[in-house]
């Protein structure tokens, strides 16, 4: 009988202690992103693991729906150097940019890259194989959204 | 000495007048957005008071709209952007300053003719003074500070000191290495002047050409006939200026 209470009392405290904890955990996982955001815009040199995981929550629904995206999305290894070139593709394949044609029939990334330019997405001094930092893609994908979003 | 307090409390009450920290308030949030508490980022969450100087995040996808001051001076905070807020109100004076270190911003200053109005929006690269306006304001590393007039003036001054009083279409454009700003019609500049090559070919017409048959470089209303050399022809050409916007 004791041995009974005991048990009962054990759940009450686990039931607690986890209701107790669960508006914690939630509040921890509404700054995650933030914190996540705010450390990549110290970084150097950002990874393509960093550009996939910004652009899926940057653009959550379009993504889903391209399957060419999902396919340039999954082209390189997450921890391999971003370079602007990469980014270039996703941005001009998912935004279907005005002068992303060539990069279309030629699957080039030079022209993808060419594409966000003369969309003002990215700046013009600049090759495909130049590695990015991470305010430069924080950068970069706030004038991708800006650009879809035609502000 | 009974006169000597009361000169001490009416100066320390004018000082407390003349610096008293507005009210930020959050109106909404949509997503994620926190603002720094201590060491730590605090979720944002509506109708929460936040302390002066308060730096603000948003996450991506997400955005806070921000009242200033009792005035409803607001500001909306749009995705993945960074900012600290520092605003102060007394019943004739607003001052307020906004250090926007990424993302974009959209200030509502409605204009007031009673109250002096000081708003300054500033990024790493330049600053600028709203009075009575609605403002968009991007800042990135490469792409520098960028200001788009929505409704009313708005003065923008760069780190050297030179500056531009934008309106209407006029965009403010400074990158950071460079000690002039954009000519503020650029914009609109690149988006009513094309360059035509030969054959009359644009740019975008000649790079398609060399994708495609000879036959098939005509204009996009269907003459897709070849195009002949050296001929030399007048034509008329309506141009509908409209100045101001």
């Amino acid at each position: 009988m004791a041995m009974v209470k005991e048990k009962n009392m054990l759940k009450k405290i686990i039931l607690s202690i986890t209701l107790f904890l669960l508006p914690l955990l939630a509040l921890a996982q509404n700054t995650e992103e933030i914190e996540w955001i705010n450390k990549l815009d110290t970084k150097a040199i950002a990874t393509f693991g960093d550009a996939k995981r910004l652009f899926y929550s940057t653009f959550p629904d379009l993504s889903k729906q391209q399957s060419n995206t999902i396919k340039l999305l999954n082209q390189y290894k997450d921890d391999a150097p971003l370079k602007r070139g990469m980014i270039a593709a996703i941005i001009a394949r998912e935004l279907n940019l005005k002068g992303s044609l060539f990069y279309m029939l030629t699957g080039l990334e030079r022209y993808a890259c060419r594409a966000c330019i003369a969309e003002g997405i990215m700046s013009a001094n600049s090759s495909e194989n130049d590695l990015i930092s991470g305010p430069e893609l924080l950068d970069i994908m706030i004038q991708a959204k800006i650009a879809k979003e035609g502000n | 000495m009974k006169h000597f307090f009361v000169v001490i409390f009416l100066s320390g009450s004018l000082l407390c007048a003349s610096n008293s920290f507005a009210e930020i308030t959050v109106i909404k949030v949509q997503g994620t957005a926190a603002y720094r508490d201590g060491n730590k980022w605090s979720p944002l969450k509506e109708k929460m008071k936040l302390p002066e100087g308060v730096k603000i995040s948003t996450g991506a996808n997400s955005y806070a709209i921000v009242s200033l001051n009792s005035l409803n001076h607001t500001v909306k905070i749009e995705p993945l952007s960074m900012l600290q807020i520092y605003s102060q109100e007394t019943t004739n004076k607003t001052n307020t300053h906004i250090g926007l270190k990424r993302g974009q911003i959209t200030a509502n200053v409605p204009k007031n003719e009673s109250v002096k109005t000081i708003f300054k929006v500033s990024t790493p690269v330049a600053t600028s003074s709203v009075r009575g306006t609605e403002e968009r304001i991007t800042y990135g590393e490469k792409t520098g500070m960028i200001v788009e007039v929505l409704r009313g003036s708005i003065e923008a001054t760069n780190r050297f000191g030179r500056s531009n009083v934008i309106s209407g279409k006029q965009k403010f454009m400074q990158i950071s290495n460079s000690a002039n700003s954009r000519n503020i019609l650029s914009t609109v500049r690149s988006i009513s002047i094309v360059s035509v090559n030969g054959h009359g070919l644009t740019s975008e017409e000649t790079a398609t050409s060399q994708y495609s048959e000879e036959d098939q470089t005509g204009s996009p209303d269907g003459d897709t006939g070849t195009l002949f050399e050296n001929i030399s022809k007048n034509a008329t050409v309506t141009i509908n200026l409209q100045w101001p916007w």
